[in-house]
């Protein structure tokens, strides 16, 4: 028997390390991180930050999403009550290099969620032997 | 002749640390007894702001469609409710789960002077914004003083 998940809220991460030079406090986006053999799935929360706001980066290892997010949108506004801040969003992530065919990396941006496929590289495919009798 | 102007000033956030700056003070700040939240703790968090109309919430929804966002008004109670669903059921593993998934409502008491009537919602990039504007009876008015 199962019960319907509650949803609870969490408190943003800010980034503490890799500060940046722009004013304003980055967060840290909650991911989900998804593998089978042939890809890895990563799913990034970015509430606030519109496609063209968004970087996706694999430089080396290295693997950096980033989304801004627009003060336009709290043009007029004028603060009453708050549970939450708003920011922008980075995160990085040591990704084993090669491992990825980097021509094939695709990323998408729905409803304040970066969705980003990394299919893996053939030859980091995992190889299956037969054995032979 | 003089004119009296109730209408407040909203002066422009210059950059995003001043809005930061400015949502830091007024985190938990307990808002007019007319105003009733179901408290911190329930999904989703919400930011209530007043713009020259009346009353903005705001609220952080990622992953959650839309379409599937219910917003009911009874009385002076709104209540949003939905469901963020999980995107991929596949077989494998996952090496991170930082994401929760499940249904949420939560309520909020609505100020008197508020036209309830007249809400509307909208939600993009997964950002809800319902705007409430106040009802005609409590807009500002100029007040002109007469030469005797």
């Amino acid at each position: 028997m199962t019960t319907a998940n509650e949803l609870t809220p969490k408190e943003k991460q800010e980034l503490k390390t890799n500060e940046q030079t722009r004013p304003g406090r980055y967060y840290v986006p909650d991911v989900d991180i998804y593998e089978d053999d042939s890809g890895l799935w990563l799913w990034a929360d970015m509430p606030g930050v519109e496609q063209d706001s968004v970087r996706v980066e694999i430089d080396e290892d290295v693997l950096t999403l980033q989304g801004e997010v627009s003060l336009r949108s709290y043009e007029g506004l004028k603060p009453l009550y708050s549970e939450y801040n708003v920011g922008h969003y980075l995160r990085r992530f040591n990704l084993p290099a090669g491992a990825f065919d980097e021509d094939k990396i695709k990323a998408r941006m729905t409803n304040g969620v970066l969705e980003l496929e990394l299919p893996k590289a053939e030859k980091a495919k995992p190889k299956r032997i037969t054995i032979n009798s | 002749m003089a004119v009296l102007s109730f209408r407040p000033t909203f002066n422009p956030f210059h950059d995003l640390l001043d809005l930061q700056r400015e949502l830091d003070r007024f985190l938990g700040k307990p808002l007019g007894s007319d105003f009733g939240l179901s408290g911190g703790g329930v999904f989703p968090p919400v930011n209530v702001f007043a713009d020259k109309d009346g009353v903005v919430i705001r609220a952080e929804v990622p992953g959650v469609d839309p379409n599937g966002i219910e917003i009911s008004m009874e009385g002076r109670t709104l209540t949003i409710c939905g469901e963020r669903r999980r995107e991929n059921g596949k077989p494998g593993s996952y090496h991170r789960r930082e994401r929760s998934y499940g249904k949420f409502s939560r309520s909020v008491t609505l100020p008197e002077d508020l036209d309830r009537d007249k809400a509307n919602a909208e939600c993009k990039h997964g950002l809800l914004t319902i705007r409430i504007p106040k009802a005609e009876a409590a807009k500002p008015k100029l007040l002109k003083v007469g030469a005797a």
